[in-house]
């Protein structure tokens, strides 16, 4: 288990507003696009969903490690601290299945599977035994490092491969950062890594921009 | 040569005949005016059933009709977005 950090109250309080800003995109996302996929039923606005949805369900699961790392009362048995692990699989699951939904949105077309969800899923289980059997966030790390350069590659194949607008290659830079973005947030967890506070908030700003910019390509077309 | 339409462009199409045929088709001329083949045809209509989209009424001589649901019309009016926002994110 990571060594216990100090707990600071204004940045613990910045960390929930930030996570309350991102959650309630994601969740906006989902929800305000569950008209156009029950018309629709199409498969690529169906992943896209399930990426933000599992994004928003990280970002509170992210919330509660932090908790888990900073908050321990000596005088109590049951320690909240003792949740770490748990929180970390369960961050671990739904990160991983949601940077994995976010990749077959866009290349679903091109794979010519029935079962990318199962596989979505058996994938993300795996991953997530790895950081059950190891228990460190630094793993988690490097596992979706890897994810996000297999997302960029297949990002940069499959544009090279059809014509595509300039719109679409913007978006591609949105999901890019947003990636970057949950990393980052996941890096920062990681003991022997210290960001000042002033830096965190920084660029805490910047993902949220990087969130509310995808909010308003969705919100565009949805009247 | 054409473009061939995807899945969403042929359901709107076939959405927009029953529109314009004042909300009322017989399946017959729907297939003719649609330009698929039969057994595509077959498979978007049951689809568009499921899906709720249209569904089939029968007049008192037993003839077939088939007619727009809130869902169907709603597809329509909603289209040009559902095809934007697929664009935009490359889904």
């Amino acid at each position: 288990m990571p060594p216990m950090p100090f707990f600071d109250p204004v940045r613990f309080g910045i960390e929930i507003a930030y996570t309350s800003i991102a959650v309630c995109l994601f969740f906006l996302i989902y929800f305000r696009t569950k008209e156009i996929y029950k018309l629709t039923k199409h498969k690529g606005i169906m992943f896209f969903r399930g990426a933000f949805l599992f994004f928003a369900i990280s970002y509170l699961l992210r919330l509660f490690l932090i908790l888990s790392r900073v908050y321990s009362s000596p005088s109590s048995i049951f320690s909240i601290r003792d949740f770490f692990p748990l929180s970390l699989i369960f961050v671990s699951y739904f990160s991983s299945l949601g940077i994995i939904l976010l990749i077959f949105s866009i290349t679903w077309k091109h794979i010519k599977s029935k079962h990318l969800v199962l596989f979505a899923h058996l994938l993300s289980v795996l991953l997530t035994i790895i950081i059950l059997l190891t228990n460190s966030p630094e793993i988690l790390t490097y596992i979706q490092v890897g994810l996000l350069i297999v997302a960029t590659v297949l990002g940069i194949f499959f544009n090279n491969k059809t014509e595509r607008s300039k719109k679409s290659i913007q978006t591609r830079m949105l999901y890019f950062l947003l990636l970057l973005s949950w990393l980052l947030n996941i890096w920062m967890l990681t003991p022997g890594w210290f960001f000042p506070s002033e830096l965190k908030s920084l660029f805490q700003v910047l993902s949220l921009v990087v969130f509310g910019a995808i909010y308003y390509k969705v919100s565009k077309w949805l009247k | 040569m054409t473009k061939k339409r995807d899945r969403l462009e042929v359901i709107f199409d076939i959405l927009s005949i029953i529109s314009k045929n004042n909300n009322s088709i017989k399946p017959t001329p729907l297939l003719r005016q649609s330009n698929l083949s039969s057994s595509s045809f077959g498979e978007y209509y049951k689809e568009l059933t499921n899906k709720n989209l249209i569904k089939e009424l029968q007049d008192k001589n037993g003839k077939k009709y088939v007619t727009l649901t809130d869902q169907g019309f709603n597809y329509i009016s909603k289209y040009k977005y559902i095809k934007g926002f697929i664009s935009e994110f490359d889904l």
